[in-house]
């Protein structure tokens, strides 16, 4: 049971920054998900927290108590890594009793802990396999089972999922979550997988070249991104971003013309962010292009739709059994409530 | 690539049967001249098969009146002398190595340099200036000046920095996760994680040091510090008397079963060590 309070935390490597001031504030048992591009610096922020990378400046507060000079061990963190870095050559029960027996536990009481955690894994048959034995998704429920069996204050995720496929990290996304909910332990979770992250995540952290670029509930960000990078960022497909302008009688994109929803009270020359979701397949006004790519995904298709002066294709997600085909020439309109605009120099988002 | 033409089996097998015969015959001659006594081996031509003299031999051998120090005593020197210089070379590589990859510290690329440059002195080349070193250590004939020497080395150093290398960081950062200490890790960790390369390293070494000859024929003047390997030259220049082959062909032969025995008892893990990495 436990807060987490990281405090303008800074990261150089010589003379490069890396992190450029985070705070992110944790309550006791939050699913927190750092998410961004790679070298955006989540795993170092990661890292940071565990104890195995150190902290250039700021603070990194465990149950209001700056933890920065602590030992890995003394944080009360346990931490699972992307490749498991289980020890070859322990058998399973090894690997769990492992950290137990280096704090100098009673042999009945990590004998206890790790059947415990191996029965809550499903792990109690693999015990005297080596980890070269196992399945990829038996090796990732050990070295989460090696979290557990620690009791620790805070669990730390390092892309656990990412060597599995695609089934399995589905299935073992839920897993986790549901552990986590069952323990309730604070948790900081990397991932560079945005669906992972939205689904995962009870406070989603947007990463982006060492700066936090959004903080908040997935949906938040979802409904309401800061800025371009967010937007683009959450939601999948990503979100359209579309060079627009507009004055007192018109929204002009790629060269046609529309009348101006009555909400919007920008003007100029803007970004206009829609997601491709908030499209329909219609007759109506609205905007005209040329279907060149078709992508079924079964429950619903996408669409590339090229207009004229964008160098983008537009993508539409549309009723899987929309009858289109490539090459149609199609109007596509669109949810006028559901715009995003963006400023084209600072991509702050300005409505 | 597999064929199955009978002309192509027939010639590789002739080719690898004759180089096979090539290596064999010298070491036949061998065991053969061993079961002889020193007349029959005098006369010409020399025997091809077995003759029944090899107890006999054997017992004069160990007798050591033949020789002068009985060769049970050159065989232990031997067997300590290697043992030595492996378990040494082990214990002093592995923890450099282990230093050297997982600690930072100040000018550790130029220690590693000067590990690595004495790769390209070995003993017969510094033998001169390690002799007057040993010789004012006062380690002439003893144990001490035999093996330690010949302890240092780069080689090893340098394959177990390979190895460790391999080693994940990963690894690392779970068990200081896990709460070891920089040595519980190297005891816990690194070394059953390269069980297999000290494993090899150790057939190796013990191979090389047994069959060391410059090395203690320069140290050692006292005939109980010879190692085998020496006391077979030793036997050949006994003064003006005829070389006794018969027990010069049989101390070579006793000398070759223990690098033999660790080669066969050890090649599964030996090769293992070279070829695989259980990581």
């Amino acid at each position: 049971m436990s807060t987490i309070n990281i405090q303008q935390l800074k990261k150089s490597y010589q003379t490069t920054q890396v992190i450029h001031g985070i705070d992110i504030d944790i309550e006791d048992g939050e699913f927190v998900v750092l998410v961004g591009p790679s070298g955006c610096g989540k795993s170092t922020l990661l890292r940071m927290v565990a104890g195995l990378e150190s902290i250039t400046e700021g603070d990194v507060k465990i149950d209001d108590k700056v933890v920065n000079q602590l030992e890995p061990k003394d944080r009360g963190i346990a931490m699972v890594f992307q490749n498991y870095a289980l020890y070859p050559h322990m058998s399973v029960y090894d690997n769990m009793a492992y950290g137990l027996k280096l704090m100098k536990l009673p042999k009945d009481e990590i004998k206890q802990r790790v059947q415990e955690a191996a029965k809550l894994l499903q792990i109690e048959d693999y015990l005297d396999r080596r980890p070269s034995n196992l399945s990829g998704g038996q090796r990732q429920r050990v070295a989460m089972g090696r979290a557990i069996v620690r009791k620790p204050k805070v669990f730390l995720f390092d892309e656990p999922l990412s060597n599995l496929d695609a089934a399995l990290r589905v299935k073992m996304r839920m897993q986790i979550k549901i552990l986590q909910q069952q323990l309730g332990v604070t948790t900081i979770y990397v991932t560079h997988d945005q669906v992972e992250a939205m689904t995962m995540a009870d406070k989603l952290v947007v990463l982006k070249d060492g700066i936090a670029a959004q903080i908040g509930s997935p949906m938040d960000i979802y409904d309401d991104p800061k800025n371009q990078f967010v937007a683009g960022f959450i939601g999948s497909p990503s979100m359209n971003f579309i060079d627009c302008t507009i004055d007192d009688h018109k929204l002009e994109i790629a060269g046609q013309s529309m009348p101006v929803p009555e909400h919007i009270k920008q003007r100029g020359e803007l970004v206009m962010g829609i997601r491709p979701e908030h499209f329909n397949v219609s007759q109506g006004t609205s905007l005209q292009g040329k279907v060149a790519m078709i992508e079924k995904l079964g429950a619903s298709v996408l669409l590339y739709v090229t207009c004229e002066t964008l160098e983008q294709p537009i993508v539409i997600e549309c009723d899987s059994h929309t009858n289109v085909k490539i090459g149609d020439i199609q109007d596509f309109t669109f949810d006028s409530q559901k715009l995003y605009f963006f400023d084209r120099k600072t991509q702050q988002r300005i409505y | 690539m597999i064929e199955n033409r009978p002309m192509t089996t027939f010639v590789s097998h002739t080719v690898l049967i004759l180089g096979v015969a090539l290596i064999v015959f010298p070491i036949w001659v061998m065991l053969v001249a061993s079961t002889h006594d020193a007349l029959r081996l005098t006369q010409v031509p020399l025997p091809l098969l077995p003759g029944d003299q090899l107890w006999i031999n054997l017992k004069t051998l160990f007798s050591g009146t033949q020789s002068g120090a009985p060769i049970h005593l050159a065989l232990f020197n031997s067997l300590l002398m290697a043992l030595s210089i492996s378990f040494g070379k082990i214990t002093i590589s592995i923890i450099s190595a282990f230093a050297i990859v997982y600690f930072k510290f100040r000018f550790r690329m130029f220690f590693f340099w000067l590990i690595f440059i004495t790769l390209m002195l070995p003993v017969e080349v510094r033998i001169l200036p390690t002799y007057e070193v040993i010789a004012n250590f006062n380690m002439l004939d003893s144990y001490a000046g035999l093996s330690i020497p010949l302890i240092a080395s780069a080689t090893a150093t340098f394959m177990f920095r390979q190895t460790f290398l391999t080693i994940p960081d990963e690894l690392m950062e779970a068990s200081r996760i896990d709460g070891a200490g920089p040595m519980r890790f190297f005891i816990d960790i690194v070394i059953p994680m390269s069980r297999t390369n000290i494993a090899a390293l150790f057939v190796i070494l013990f191979i090389y040091g047994w069959n060391q000859y410059l090395w203690p024929l320069l140290v050692t003047t006292d005939p109980d510090m010879y190692t085998v390997v020496m006391s077979i030259k030793q036997m050949l220049e006994s003064g003006e008397s005829e070389p006794k082959w018969h027990l010069i062909m049989l101390t070579s032969l006793v000398a070759m079963l223990p690098p033999i025995l660790v080669v066969v008892f050890m090649q599964k893990i030996f090769v293992k060590g070279l070829t695989d990495s259980e990581k």
